[in-house]
């Protein structure tokens, strides 16, 4: 039984002047959970939610909230709160009054509106500072001022606009836990704007990665990292390896792919639908690979040369070249951990068992 | 291939969804409409051949536009050198004093520009305290009517409009700029022509262009002074009182001209941008002095002099007002003031008061809206709407007086003899420049505040009323201020306009100059200014610290 | 915790003030109030210290209050002319019996006749009531005595018209501009009448490089005079006697062929207060109101039993034109006017 949808957008279009910013959007959000859309900026990312929002008129396609069709609806009718990413508290009231705002609009009785903001600054641990101006806190403190005013709206969904982006990385993290507990908590639907790949791994439920105006693939946040759809999608969710290999052998889900000048094979799991022959891409994770380790004969093994390698407290980052190619140019990207004082110079062997291999179409 | 839906018909029907942004939008074209549109159309059509053809022909009217011409331009010359001079010592040089010029600088804001017209001929008429003194001491006769007098009394008048304007260029250039230029060897005259009066140039020009525009239209003191040197403004009074409005609305025409000359001109020079504030903030604690002492003594002399003349015009003023006949009657006496300002039988101190209040009132309310609307709302013909709300500026106050008169005096609608016209005269001229203030405001103010709240749940006009109101407050209350001033002392405007029922103040102290009845003349501008004075006062008790009046 | 509402005392003001300023409005545009008590609206070409010492005694005896605008001649007719559609005034305050002849022609009056006007000479009131008279007035030069000394030394004074001609007194006369001024026009209008439309444009034409200035209202020229800022002010004799009894140095000379003027007083029709502007015309032709005007303004009441003020001229006494027919004035008004426009 399928939790109802929250969010459906069919075939949404967005168009400014020449720029086709939104093609043919189709997404369906189930109620209480945590979605991230994430891209770089210019994907259409914000363009989604601020078009969710009301602030833009989409120009085909049709946006559900509830199995209402809310595409005529202007801004202040919509009921999707949204936090700003400069949080646009309004600097000439109160923290009460700027969390209370909404419902006064809604001409709440007094003592409702008290309980309700009280509980809500209480969420984000602001109690205490009601009667504090903006322009009287930290950044950290405006964040938060701006969550407890769209929270107070007990609204089922609820948009984020980039909030954490003015928040120094220490104050970051400790938010995104907050922020995550409390939508669980209050079994909400957020929608989560974000270019910070961490963040969308960290916080979601299910992650909707933006590709020049196009969703390239919407998974929760293991799928989009093991098992990208698109060499974008690898390559923008931490740091991938690719290599062109061609598929040999098809045995159900079971491919074999030959690679490199010697024309190894590895066989690997996958739900590709392909045929023999064709050019594909294999992609591995920089720490799913060995260096100078025992390798069997299912393992995938390159030889390589190290050109440098950086050191990053927790790992050392190696760049290799390819034996096989040797240009020169290093495209192999080795994360070693915990490995003490060795380090890797000169040839090495590199190799990964088969289920840290994953296929993508060209 | 997918096109985005905008246009016209979009916009619209966005329009028709938000009602209360509609309402907005279509009281003020209605707004517009009648009240700059429809008069202009009047105006134009009033005129026919033959009265152009008089315009023309009768080499009087040619002699008062030239001139009107050569007259502004020597005023708004002087004053506009005056200014600059007074500015630059106040923000440039070591000398003392400096609030004390400040103030004398905002005084004759006070009053209406005819008061310097009434205080001159009580000083320098051929019958005044000074002339009286020089002819009887060195039997000098002096006679400055006509041009030398306008000159003068223009000068004065419109000296600290120039000054406030060159003030606020001077003031935002940063000092940075001319330390450094200090620092690669420049100093003292050179420094000041290559930096500081190349910088402060379009500030200059846009002053000078001001002046000229008000001197343009000025009524009162070239009808006092003007003697037989006939200007244009008051050759199309006459033509009114002598009912032609056809042959008045061709001067009219001709005097707009001009002026939106000088409005387009004032347009490119404003858009070159003022280049004075490209890099960050003054360095903390840096001297901008420049001036050497000798110069230090020469700015404070020509201050000094200045200032002399304005608190001549005040006192000499104040003495007429409160003595029996000043120079023949020397007895202090309240009679003055018990008849003319707060007697019943002449109310045009507290009318001057109701009206520009509640003009200033709706001219803060009405470029509020507009600039909201025109800032954040999209609907067809935006452009317009913001040319026509502009447009008074530019044009004239005797115009501007002029095209209402004759469009609602006849005509379909009949507005002629009521108070409402002189409101929106009044409206007419401070209007534009709320709505200028007011959209600069706007555009600072975050567009993610607005959409926080609509995001809430607040329409359009909670919005305005909920957010966007209180966070300009400040402005607005400034606007208001500014506004409230301007009507007190508004005359050319609305000299077309008085009812028997509502005769203003300035109107009252220049039918009593003209006249002759100097001392009533004199009481009434002392309760104009008094009564200016206590409302600024509330104002500034009511909002404390969110006003700025008194700053010096 | 409690709430503050941080607008409300700017609010409270706000609507205070509102409240205020409506109450004032309405209350001036009459519509609070009694009506038995509202206020008379009057155009007084009469100067307007004398417009308000006789009203002042009007309001102290019948509690009526007035609102008074202060305008040249030739503006009050045009403006009544114009108001034609919606008059703004009830009451027309002197001026010269000419204007109050255009504006009867006009239509724009109200007949009345006031028990008060039996004693008033015939040739100085419309017999139908359109308007009545209320003092005489003939045209006089007035000189300043020291500065004629100054200028002139011994020479005689001039007694008629045509020796203003004289080169000597270029710049040193005031006469306001007879194209729109009641005063100035009664002045050609009579010499009209004695030598002919063209003779007088001859003399005019003549006259104008001696004039320093024209201004709009009557009495300025005497006033400037007065105070030296030139020697001669051509104006009505009773505005010169005025300035003289101030102190000043003026002598004045009624010359042959003067006009007079024949101040007049009438109702506007449908005016906002006709009943008191007749209460007014019958308060202004009782003897009070022409005490104050005459002494104030040292002409002559048409009325017998005002009598002539101290320091005051008798008209008959002098060489003024007897013969001076202000409705031919009148008729001739227009097409003299815009032959002198023509001059300019």
């Amino acid at each position: 039984m399928a939790s109802p949808l929250l969010l459906d957008l069919k075939n949404v279009n967005k168009i400014f002047g020449q720029n086709h910013v939104l093609k043919d959007i189709n997404l369906q959000i189930e109620k209480g959970k945590f979605i991230t859309f994430l891209g770089p900026s210019g994907c259409g990312k914000t363009t989604l939610l601020r078009s969710i929002a009301g602030f833009y008129t989409i120009d085909s396609g049709d946006i559900f909230i509830a199995g209402n069709r809310v595409n005529e609806l202007p801004p202040y009718k919509r009921g999707t709160p949204m936090v700003f990413q400069e949080y646009a508290l309004f600097p000439h009231m109160t923290v009460f009054n700027n969390v209370a705002y909404g419902l006064d609009i809604q001409k709440r009785p007094e003592d409702e509106i008290q309980e309700r903001v009280s509980a809500a600054l209480a969420k984000v641990k602001l109690t205490g500072l009601e009667e504090r101006y903006p322009h009287e806190m930290s950044g950290g403190q405006q964040q938060r001022v701006a969550m407890a005013r769209a929270l107070v709206m007990n609204s089922p969904i609820i948009l984020l606009d980039e909030p954490l982006s003015n928040l120094d990385a220490k104050l970051r993290e400790e938010v995104r836990v907050e922020l995550r507990t409390i939508q669980q908590e209050l079994g909400l639907t957020v929608i989560y704007v974000t270019h910070d790949q961490l963040e969308a791994l960290s916080m979601s439920d299910e992650i909707v990665v933006f590709n020049k105006g196009v969703i390239d693939q919407h998974g929760t946040p293991h799928e989009i990292y093991y098992k990208p759809r698109t060499q974008y999608v690898a390559d923008f969710i931490g740091t991938t390896n690719f290599i062109p290999v061609e598929v040999v052998r098809i045995e159900g889900s079971r491919i074999t792919v030959k690679y490199g000048k010697a024309g190894r094979t590895v066989t690997v799991e996958s739900d590709l639908s392909l045929k023999i022959g064709e050019q594909i891409m294999l992609s591995v994770r920089p720490e799913s690979l060995r260096i100078n380790e025992q390798a069997n004969e299912h393992d995938f093994v390159i030889q390589a040369y190290v050109s440098h390698s950086t050191f990053l407290g927790e790992k050392e980052r190696y760049f290799a070249v390819d034996k096989d190619t040797a240009d020169w140019v290093p495209q192999w990207i080795i994360d070693a951990y915990d490995i003490g004082a060795t380090r890797y110079r000169g040839s090495i062997q590199i190799s990964a068992a088969p289920d840290k291999l994953h296929l993508i179409n060209k | 291939m997918m096109k985005e839906k905008k246009g016209a018909g979009e916009s619209f029907k966005r329009l028709l969804k938000d009602p209360s942004s509609l309402v907005l939008v279509l009281t003020s074209f209605i707004f517009l409409i009648l009240f700059v549109i429809y008069p202009l159309i009047v105006i134009v059509f009033t005129t026919d051949g033959s009265d152009w053809s008089t315009f023309f022909t009768k080499p009087r009217y040619g002699t008062a536009l030239l001139n009107t011409i050569v007259s502004s331009t020597l005023s708004a010359l002087t004053a506009t050198v005056f200014g600059f001079i007074y500015a630059y010592s106040i923000h440039y040089s070591n000398i003392k004093g400096k609030k004390f010029f400040r103030f004398i600088a905002f005084l004759p804001l006070l009053a209406p520009s005819v008061m310097s017209g009434l205080a001159f001929l009580l000083l320098f008429g051929r019958g005044g305290f000074i002339s009286q003194w020089l002819r009887s001491n060195f039997g000098v006769e002096l006679d400055l009517y006509g041009l030398p007098g306008l000159w003068i009394v223009q000068t004065i008048s419109y000296f600290p409009l120039a000054y406030m304007t060159i003030t606020s260029v001077l003031r935002s250039i940063s000092p940075n700029l001319e330390v450094a230029a200090q620092n690669l060897g420049a100093r003292g005259f050179k420094l000041f022509r290559t930096i500081t009066l190349k910088l402060a140039l379009p500030g200059v020009v846009n002053a000078f262009l001001l002046v000229a525009i008000n001197c343009f239209a000025d009524f009162g003191n070239p009808k006092l002074i003007g003697g037989n040197y006939s200007l244009l403004a008051v050759e199309i009074y006459g033509e009114i009182i002598n009912n032609e409005p056809g042959l008045a609305s061709v001067m009219g025409i001709i005097l707009v001209i001009p002026a939106l000359l000088v409005f387009w001109l004032q347009n490119k020079v404003l858009a070159k941008g003022s280049y004075s504030t490209v890099t960050g903030k003054p360095v903390a604690g840096l001297n901008r002095v420049t001036t050497s002492k000798r110069t230090d003594w020469l700015l404070f002399l020509f201050n000094s002099l200045i200032s002399l003349m304005i608190i001549a015009m005040f006192l000499i003023t104040i003495l007429y007002a409160f003595t029996r006949n000043f120079g023949r009657d020397n007895t202090f006496t309240l009679d003055h003031l018990q008849k003319v300002v707060f007697s019943s039988s002449s109310p045009a101190v507290m009318n001057s008061l109701v009206l520009s209040l509640i003009s200033a009132l709706l001219a803060v309310g009405l470029g509020l809206v507009l600039s909201y609307i025109i800032t954040r709302k999209p609907f067809p013909g935006k452009k317009a709407l913001d040319f026509s709300a502009v447009l008074p500026i530019a044009l004239p106050g005797t115009f501007v007086g002029l095209a209402l008169i004759v469009a609602f005096s006849k005509g379909p609608i009949i507005l002629q003899g009521s108070a409402i016209l002189i409101v929106i005269a009044m409206l007419l001229k401070q209007m534009p420049v709320s709505y200028r203030g007011l959209t600069a405001a706007f555009k600072q103010v975050d567009k993610s505040i607005e959409e926080a709240s609509t995001n809430l749940g607040a329409n359009s006009n909670k919005t305005l009323g909920t957010i966007v109101f209180p966070m300009l407050q400040k402005t607005i209350v400034a606007n208001f201020v500014y506004a409230f001033m301007k009507n007190m002392n508004t005359l050319s405007t609305i000299i077309f306009l008085i009812t028997p029922k509502w005769v203003v103040a300035a109107v009252s102290i220049f039918n009593y100059a003209e006249t002759g009845t100097y001392y009533w003349a004199a009481a009434v501008a002392v309760g104009l200014m008094g009564a200016t004075l206590g409302t600024l006062g509330i104002i500034k008790l009511i909002f404390r610290d969110k006003v700025k009046i008194f700053d010096f | 915790m409690a709430r503050r509402k941080n607008n409300s005392s700017i609010v409270a003001i706000a609507v205070i003030a509102v409240v205020l300023i409506a109450g004032f409005f309405l209350y001036k545009s009459g519509v609070l109030g009694s009506k038995e008590n509202k206020k008379i609206t009057v155009y007084s070409i009469f100067q307007e210290e004398d417009a308000r010492k006789i009203l002042d005694q009007f309001k102290a005896e019948t509690g009526i209050d007035y609102d008074i605008l202060r305008l040249p001649s030739g503006e009050a007719v045009a403006r009544v002319q114009n108001e034609a559609g919606n008059p703004q005034a009830d009451f027309l305050m002197g001026g010269p019996a000419d204007s109050h002849e255009v504006l009867k022609q006009a239509g724009v009056l109200e007949a009345y006749i006031s028990q008060n006007a039996a004693d008033v000479a015939a040739n100085h009131k419309d017999p139908e009531g359109y308007w009545t008279g209320f003092y005489l007035n003939p045209i006089a030069i007035g000189i300043n005595e020291e500065r004629w000394k100054t200028l002139y030394g011994d020479d005689p004074y001039p007694q008629t018209f045509e020796e203003l001609l004289d080169a000597k007194f270029e710049g040193e006369i005031g006469m306001s501009d007879p194209a729109t001024s009641g005063t100035a026009y009664t002045a050609v209008a009579s010499l009209a009448q004695v030598w002919g439309k063209d003779k007088m444009l001859e003399y005019i034409d003549q006259l104008l490089p001696n004039l320093k200035e024209r201004p709009k209202s009557g009495i300025e020229p005497i006033q400037k005079a007065a105070n030296g800022e030139y020697t001669i002010g051509i104006t009505f004799l009773g505005d010169q006697l005025k300035i003289k009894a101030k102190g000043n140095p003026i002598v004045s000379i009624v010359p042959e062929n003067a006009g007079y003027e024949v101040g007049g007083l009438s109702i506007v029709k449908n005016g906002p207060n006709t009943e008191a502007a007749k209460k007014l015309m019958d308060f202004m032709l009782t003897d009070q109101p022409g005490i104050i005007y005459t002494s104030s303004a040292y002409s002559v009441s048409v009325k017998a039993s005002v009598p002539i003020p101290d320091g005051g001229i008798d008209i008959k006494e002098t060489n003024y034109n007897a013969n001076y027919d202000l409705w031919q004035a009148a008729a001739d008004r227009k097409e003299l006017q815009d032959a002198l426009k023509d001059l300019k």
